[in-house]
């Protein structure tokens, strides 16, 4: 499987420590060093239909709206009450660098909860599509910007590396808790089911007796 | 010629990005299709224009690979168009195959283009040896994809009276019922698969929060409840919980993701000759882990090895955690 | 002049209850062709087969032109020989699945709702085969089906009243609604003469199962949609057998269509004879089937 590199600690930790107008800086200068590596993605996004997707993020006080199809893409941070939004896509930092980098199938991390959306389902898929034809590292592309930090993050990376491999586990555990020696309980389990089956197909043709015998109509 | 190994890995394409995943990671060809209703994954975002195709036509042919270009809806009354342009284009492009179900399509791709390879989609339900073979002698198919509601003896029999190549459904996601006549979508939300290309489209999708619980909506129909801790699906209506005589439960199927992994050496040996991995619209990365797991387990069958220990990555990968053998299994009816 | 049809019973009535339905319209019913045979399931129709004899001869001897109806979704040799034999019968074949239109090529005969005849190209390669009557898939809408009708050089059907069929599958809903296989089913379909309510897990209705069938829970109604139908030039109407008096619902159609009746009344008085049902029109109007469109 494919090494993932996300030093989530360090994105966490500058996200909750600086302050907001940095924050904000700092995205709209993401979106200009995207749109200088990714030009069609941005030619594909404005073909989309005009959406507005607000991004909350369950462990950081932070929610970002991101807006597209027509006009430029941009991304903002939101200040005060909820924008105008036609969807609204919430979830911890790692869940959402996950599904946006395409790293780990959006459709996993939306099955098992760990994402959730709300609003305009297809605009989420359209976003997913489109930023899924480009070979995009969010955190390659904000670590750039960082200049001087881009070193620890590096080093950093290494470390966190396991740290998205447990994640991706996690969730394939979270969706078969009961996945542990398959072939040892495979059988058994068949074995299980079957009577089951039995038991269930020898209870239902009592029920279709009695119910001749009733003349139930429909 | 070309090199296969136990039997063709036919794997989808989303994307250009998707394609060079899937070929990079060892398919043997990749099907995708173009940016409209002319194929039955017309989802926002998703497939190819001309100058794609015939750039993904040219890495996949650089690496002794094949593209296939799936154009399996039904044309509408009075707009044949877009359907003729895109045989067209993907003669044009060098496509390898089209993959078709309209019967005035086929006969068109079969006077325009005699030399263009042409797939039978599943889409067209030929589910007996008369329908193939009707398909073979009038509009010279050279494949036909199976549909996915026959049973592995089945499949053997079917092959045993076919001319043509045999393609199964070996992953993914299943509907069950029979293809290109199920209108459960249109009935709901207007959109169907075999007019518009879309199943359950996502702009009619939407959840719901309810107290410990959240529902999944398709229009206005209600189609599952799910516990907190539950793990949700997309809620296509051959998947949604229903009740019947007071009894709730998945009527018509489960939503679990077909993986045939298991019985390939009976499919090998029943006839069939290629494996279709289902999922034009998942990611790449799933692509990539989908099709990197096949070919180790077909290289490894290929060496005489019996159940190679990539099978079990893909268990891991399959819908929703949940996997079934469907209707190849005995006993599905 | 528009005819009327008789569309194949769908559902698995006792033998003497469909028997007795069919008497009575060779008898009474102002219906120009029934349609008869088993479209949904193999194994249901050696339980009435000796009662079609009798039928077509009471339809035939009441003027009326008689169709056997083949299945929907063939799979075994012994259906496909079933099938071949009704081939080769002097009764004109509905044929369902593309086994039998390869079958009936070059002999006139009818094709069903089931074949996806979506464009004119289809329509041409069909007549071109023999069809000479050609039913539209429930799903078009009426633009669509205008614009095939108006292309067609022969007969036009579609489905103007009873449950749409939506789906058919190898596997057997009801059984497995039931808690039964399907080769051991026992004919659980025949507890549902009108179709097996699925409803959502609100309670709102939303579909009808009837073996490997899945059907609308609403009638598709299209009376106001008649006089619209005529012009474009549909010319046969199909009733689907529902359990509904089924004479009458041929008497409103009838006099709908000839005029002698409007279409609003014509539906009140539908009302009388359906229940609790709904009804929906949703495709003929380009939307989604269940919706119901009273303007």
């Amino acid at each position: 499987m494919d090494k993932v590199a996300f030093p989530i600690i360090i994105a966490r930790n500058m996200l909750a420590a600086l302050p907001k107008p940095v924050i904000e800086r700092g995205a709209a200068a993401l979106m200009r060093s995207m749109r200088r590596h990714h030009p069609d993605l941005f030619r594909n996004l404005a073909a989309l239909q005009p959406t507005r997707l607000q991004v909350e993020l369950t462990d950081l006080p932070h929610r970002f709206l991101l807006s597209f199809g027509e006009k430029p893409a941009t991304l903002t941070l939101v200040r005060g009450d909820a924008p105008a939004c036609n969807v609204t896509l919430k979830g911890s930092l790692e869940s959402l660098l996950a599904l946006l980098e395409g790293r780990i199938d959006s459709d996993a991390l939306f099955f098992t909860r760990d994402i959730t959306i709300t609003g305009d389902t297809s605009a989420v898929v359209a976003l997913r599509n489109t930023l899924d034809r480009e070979e995009i590292s969010l955190l390659d592309e904000a670590m750039a910007l960082l200049g001087p930090l881009r070193g620890v993050g590096r080093r950093t990376v290494l470390r966190w590396e396991g740290r998205a491999a447990r994640l991706r586990d996690r969730i394939i555990a979270m969706r078969a808790p009961d996945a542990p020696d398959e072939h040892d309980l495979a059988a058994e389990f068949g074995s299980l089911r079957a009577e089951i089956e039995t038991l269930k197909s020898r209870l239902a043709k009592q029920e279709i007796l009695a119910r001749r015998k009733q003349g139930v109509a429909a | 010629m070309r090199d296969i190994a136990y039997l063709e890995l036919v794997c989808p394409a989303g994307t250009p990005a998707a394609l060079r995943t899937a070929i990079d990671a060892g398919a043997d060809t990749v099907y995708c299709g173009f940016r409209d209703c002319t194929n039955a994954r017309n989802y926002p975002g998703l497939n190819f224009d001309a100058k794609e195709l015939r750039e993904g036509v040219a890495y996949a042919h650089a690496r002794g690979r094949w593209v296939i270009v799936a154009i399996n809806t039904f044309p509408r009354a009075g707009d044949i168009g877009p359907w003729h342009r895109a045989i067209d284009t993907a003669a044009e492009c060098g496509a390898d195959a089209v993959i078709l179900a309209d019967i005035g399509l086929l006969d068109y791709a079969m006077r325009k283009h005699p030399n263009l390879r042409r797939h039978l989609s599943v889409q067209a339900a030929a589910s007996n040896p008369l329908s193939i073979d009707f398909y073979r002698e009038t509009f010279g198919i050279s494949r036909v994809v199976l549909p996915r509601v026959l049973e592995v003896d089945e499949v053997a029999t079917l092959i045993s009276r076919m001319k043509v190549e045999a393609e199964v459904f070996a992953f993914g996601s299943v509907g069950t019922m029979v293809e290109g006549r199920c209108t459960l979508s249109s009935y709901i939300t207007g959109r169907s698969p075999s007019s518009d290309g879309v199943c359950a489209p996502a702009e009619f999708v939407h959840y719901r929060e309810d107290g410990a619980f959240m529902e999944s909506c398709l229009g206005d129909v209600v189609t599952n409840r799910y516990a907190k801790n539950e793990n949700a699906a997309y809620p296509t209506p051959c998947k949604c919980r229903l009740v019947t005589n007071d009894n709730a439960s998945y009527l018509f199927e489960e939503p679990v993701g077909l993986n045939a992994v298991s019985i390939l050496p009976q499919l090998k040996a029943a006839g069939v000759t290629a494996l279709k991995i289902e999922g034009r619209q998942r990611s790449r990365a799933y692509v990539g882990q989908v099709v990197t797991a096949f070919r180790a387990v077909l290289d490894a069958l290929a060496r005489g090895e019996t159940m190679p220990q990539a099978a079990a990555d893909l268990h891991a990968i399959a819908e929703g955690g949940r996997e079934t053998l469907s209707a190849l299994k005995k006993g599905w009816k | 002049m528009s005819k009327l049809t008789l569309g194949p019973l769908f559902f698995q009535w006792k033998p003497e209850q469909r028997r007795d339905m069919y008497f009575r319209i060779a008898d009474e019913a102002p219906i120009d062709s029934v349609y008869l045979g088993e479209v949904v399931c193999s194994k249901r129709e050696p339980l009435y087969y000796d009662y079609l004899p009798e039928i077509i001869d009471r339809l035939n001897a009441a003027g009326k032109q008689v169709v056997l109806s083949t299945l929907a979704l063939i799979t075994s040799d012994r259906e496909l020989n079933a099938i071949a034999e009704r081939c080769g019968e002097a009764m004109i074949v509905e044929a369902n699945d593309v086994a039998s239109i390869s079958l009936l090529k070059g002999r006139p005969h009818i094709t069903g709702p089931f074949i996806n005849v979506f464009n004119e190209a289809t329509l041409d390669f069909l007549v071109r085969q023999g069809a000479v009557r050609i039913n539209l898939p429930v799903e078009l809408s009426g633009k669509a089906i205008a614009t095939l009708a108006r292309h067609n050089p022969v007969e036009t059907e579609i489905l103007v009243f009873g449950r749409q069929p939506l789906s058919v599958s190898m596997r057997c809903y009801h059984s497995r609604a039931y808690g039964v296989h399907k080769d051991s089913c026992q004919f659980v379909c025949e507890t549902d003469p009108d179709g097996l309510a699925a409803s959502q897990l609100t309670g709102a209705p939303l579909l009808r199962v009837n073996g490997t069938q899945t059907m609308s829970h609403g009638y598709a109604v299209l009376l106001r949609e008649l006089a619209a139908l005529q012009a474009a030039g549909v010319t046969h109407f199909r009733l689907s057998p529902q359990v509904a008096d089924m004479v009458q619902v041929a008497e409103i159609y009838r006099s709908v269509l000839d005029g002698d009746l409007d279409a609003e009344s014509g539906e009140a008085l539908l009302r009388n004879l359906t229940g609790e049902t709904p009804y929906v029109n949703g495709y003929v109007r380009g939307r989604e089937g269940m919706a119901w469109a009273d303007a």
